[in-house]
């Protein structure tokens, strides 16, 4: 590996800080769920932009890794662009969109749909990392809550939403018990992502950089979306397949076709949606040779 | 037919020309030197040292011109080279006592030892555009390199100040804030960092705020004071401190009356600041802020923005505000989408029901 | 801030061939072992460690350690060249096993898990990783394993753990949150022991000798 940035480190992080982090990531996996507040850096990208997520992969990555970054669940978004460039000038890693082939991936928002492996590793970039934190800003009585397991303003607010529209009304960021102790903030993915945590064979971290937290879920963890008996959890459902590629049961953009109302639907995992619709096409060839 | 929106590599590429052609400016016209900027725009490159946190005045200057001006985008490049700096070790803290200033005034006396010192500043300046051209006498200014005694100590000598350090004070390593993970409640000593690198225009707002009644302090500029602080390196391998060089510094030390409580007797308490180059505003400001954030020591009741600690600290930076401000740029139809669907689902409900 | 050490050789044996590599590989091993305890990975160190420290513990101590952590040495690790090596490699503070962020022994020289530090419930990172040194151990001890990281559960060889270990594993995952970590490091492999992973004895031929060259 080789950097291309003169007077910076190879991986942009120097290694002091990279030890950090390390530090807290260990903690953070022995520990699922827990929030570890590490000393977080500026990485050279604005906060609020995956910075987080940016400080984590760079203390994981190695030459041997191949890297994967999507933002809304694609890889050619503007800011998954810019940091896989990032990535490869300061590490000299390769990179791939294709979910199967990588080691790590990096996202804002989504867990790709196809089935993550073991030995794979999901870093996420996380805005605010305190399930608790819109019911109670304070940090010292949000870090006194997780300590005596105090979650009842989370069901309170959860069964408010029951009592007002019938059904909880919360789509994204929808919060999960892991390993039965810690409340989590999956960080905003739609809840429709949520049961993919579950027992998952992929080590997932989440970076939170603004606010200074690294947590994680090992793998083969329990992640629980909250509920109750009478109203259980319920992932969002789409109706419709991909318009693009046929799939369905995965996670579909809305996308606005003209100015008189029409839209189409069309999958949000960009490599999901390209390997799906070339499978679709090999289908249809083999079906006309067949018939000829 | 919809085709996955592609390009994204090349759209930012294209984006990157036009912000290098847009930061240019008119081509005739020389490009600007970094060494102009350190020279002439100083104020600036002290508020991008101060919020940047690293003292290293043509660094400062190459980030405004790099950030086109935007104070904040060159914060930001300096603290992001700043943090991948090994550290080697730390230095002796800086005693300024012996700052021989170049400006010196006290709102509390009169006349002191040392006396006022008016230096550098636009204070009594007519805020009129001046003829282009006619800049002023530079070469008639001088100061006297004269240490002075602080204020705050002259007041401490009769027992009407609260000491510098507490009873008990056993000077304990100061935590890092660069270094270390924010918990809250703060020592005032990574207070004090988190103010000293907060955002300029941010710690004016709340210290005015305290002036307008929102967690009064009753304040006083007791001293402030703009000059050029020895800085020295400890050394243990050789057993002695080895000067590093000079840091133009400016200090605001805060007199506030106090009336007492069932422990204290009344007496006059500090608020404080201490900042990079010529930086008042910012050093009064913190100074304020400073003793506003104290009230948990004097037991004062916390009923304003500018008290609370978490408020105060965690708003303050600027680099982490505007990254989460701007952050709304980026796409969010993820979310949206979900949201969507809820907002959807609703109104059918609701139509059901009617 | 590192200290200088005393009468020791001059020029410490090297650390990492290449510094920001190998640590990352090092590190890579530590976290997999930690994501998936029980499992054993295989760890890279410098060529040439001081022989108490040997390999496998050196990689660790290059990668975690630095001038921001403390340590404390147990038993044979407590000799002036490896305290030398580390002071040069990686400035970690010296301090007592029951305030220290890593604990480097052997299972013999390891003092009991709860009086090492275990956190607070409000911080309960701030707990001791331990990194146990189990080079040539032979003893028989085997557990059942289940916790997070693990597919259901799994048996698990613990040919370092003494007849004390079962009970205090026991206490330390009751504490939870709070609890130790344990990094179980061989010449050129790792496994881990979270303090989530919970440990049943199975059923052995009623052997529990514990036998590691290291002490």
């Amino acid at each position: 590996m080789s950097t291309a940035l003169p007077g910076y480190n190879v991986g942009y992080l120097d290694e002091q800080t990279k030890r950090m982090i390390r530090r807290a990531l260990l903690k953070a996996v022995a520990i699922p769920g827990f929030q570890v507040p590490f000393a977080s850096r500026e990485v050279p990208m604005p906060r609020g932009w995956g910075t987080g997520g940016v400080q984590v992969t760079a203390s994981i990555i190695g030459g041997d890794d191949v890297l994967k970054v999507i933002d809304q669940g694609a890889d050619d978004t503007t800011n998954a662009v810019s940091i896989r460039s990032f990535f490869a000038k300061v590490t000299g890693a390769s990179t791939t969109t294709c979910t199967e082939d990588a080691t790590i991936i990096q996202t804002r928002h989504r867990i790709p749909e196809a089935v993550l492996r073991e030995g794979q590793i999901m870093v996420y970039q996380v805005p605010i990392p305190e399930p608790l934190r819109f019911l109670e800003p304070r940090e010292a009585e949000t870090r006194r809550m997780h300590a005596l397991e105090e979650y009842g303003l989370i069901y309170v607010k959860l069964y408010e939403d029951i009592a007002k529209y019938g059904h909880i009304a919360t789509t994204y960021a929808y919060p999960v018990m892991v390993n039965g102790r810690y409340l989590m903030d999956p960080s905003p993915t739609p809840s429709f992502d949520n049961p993919k945590l579950h027992q998952s064979p992929a080590l997932h971290l989440y970076g939170a950089g603004r606010e200074k937290r690294i947590y994680a879920v090992p793998p083969y963890t329990d992640v629980v979306s909250l509920g109750f008996e009478d109203h259980p959890f319920e992932p969002q459902r789409f109706e419709q397949p991909c318009a693009v590629c046929g799939s369905t049961g995965v996670y579909l953009d809305e996308i606005i076709t003209d100015d008189a109302g029409g839209v189409m639907y069309a999958c949000s995992d960009t490599d999901h949606c390209e390997r799906a619709a070339a499978l679709a096409s090999a289908h249809i060839d083999d079906l006309e040779e067949a018939r000829a | 037919m919809y085709v996955a929106v592609k390009g994204g590599e090349k759209a930012i590429a294209n984006a990157h020309a036009l912000l290098a052609k847009e930061g240019r400016g008119d081509e005739r016209i020389p490009r600007i030197e970094h060494g102009a900027v350190g020279g002439q725009l100083a104020v600036l490159v002290a508020r991008v040292m101060n919020e940047g946190s690293l003292y290293d005045p043509e660094l400062a200057a190459r980030a405004i011109v790099q950030a086109q001006g935007d104070v904040l985008e060159a914060v930001t490049l300096v603290r992001s080279y700043r943090t991948t700096l090994h550290r080697f070790g730390y230095t002796l803290p800086v005693d300024t006592a012996q700052l021989p200033p170049q400006r010196r005034v006290s709102a509390t006396f009169k006349d002191l030892p040392g006396g006022q010192q008016l230096g550098a500043t636009f204070d009594y300046t007519h805020r009129l555009f001046a003829d282009r051209g006619s800049e002023g006498p530079a070469a008639a200014a001088t100061n006297d390199d004269e240490a002075m005694p602080r204020v705050a100590d002259l007041l401490g000598t009769e027992a009407l100040m609260e000491p510098e350090r507490p009873e008990g004070f056993d000077d304990p390593e100061p935590a890092d804030l660069t270094r270390e993970p924010t918990i809250f409640p703060m020592s005032r000593a990574e207070r004090l960092q988190a103010l000293a690198r907060g955002d300029e225009g941010f710690l004016l707002g709340l210290a005015y705020s305290t002036q307008r009644g929102f967690g009064r302090t009753h304040p006083f500029a007791g001293e402030i004071r703009v000059g050029e602080v020895e800085v020295e390196f400890d050394a243990p391998e050789l057993g002695f401190a080895v000067p590093l060089g000079r840091v133009e510094v400016t200090e605001c030390q805060m007199i506030n009356q106090f009336t007492g409580n069932a422990e204290t007797p009344a007496q006059f308490t500090r608020g404080y600041g201490l900042v990079f180059g010529r930086a008042e505003r910012k050093a009064m400001s913190m100074s304020l802020v400073d003793r506003a954030l104290r009230a948990d020591e004097f037991g004062e009741r916390i009923v304003a923005p500018a008290q609370d600690e978490e408020f105060v600290i965690q708003h303050s930076d600027n680099v982490q505000a505007t990254g989460f401000v701007e952050h709304l740029k980026l796409p969010h139809y993820v979310d949206f989408q979900a949201e969507l669907g809820l907002v959807r689902k609703l109104n059918a409900e609701r139509q059901e029901k009617a | 801030m590192t200290s200088t050490a005393g009468n020791a050789p001059a020029i410490p044996a090297p650390g990492f061939s290449d510094a920001t590599r190998d640590a990352q590989r090092a590190f890579r091993a530590i976290l997999d072992a930690l994501s998936h305890p029980t499992q054993r990975y295989p760890l890279n160190g410098p060529a040439h460690p001081p022989a108490a420290l040997g390999s496998g513990l050196a990689a660790v101590a290059l990668t975690v350690l630095d001038e921001d952590s403390t340590v404390w040495l147990g038993g044979a690790l407590d000799d002036r060249e490896v305290a030398a090596w580390l002071d040069f490699h990686t400035g970690a503070r010296r301090v007592g096993a029951a305030s220290a962020d890593f604990v480097f022994a052997a299972p013999a020289s390891l003092p009991a898990l709860g009086s090492l530090r275990l956190g607070t419930d409000e911080a309960p990172h701030l707990s001791t990783t331990a990194v146990l040194d189990v080079r040539g151990c032979q003893g028989m001890g085997s557990f059942t394993a289940e916790g997070p990281g693990i597919n259901g559960s799994t048996t698990f060889n613990a040919p370092w753990a003494d007849g004390r270990f079962a009970e205090q594993w026991r206490a330390n995952t009751a504490v939870f949150p709070r609890g130790v970590d344990l990094l179980l490091v061989d010449a050129d492999e790792i496994s881990a022991l979270p303090r989530t992973t919970r440990l049943a004895p199975a059923p052995t031929d009623g052997q529990e000798a514990e036998q590691c060259t290291s002490r």
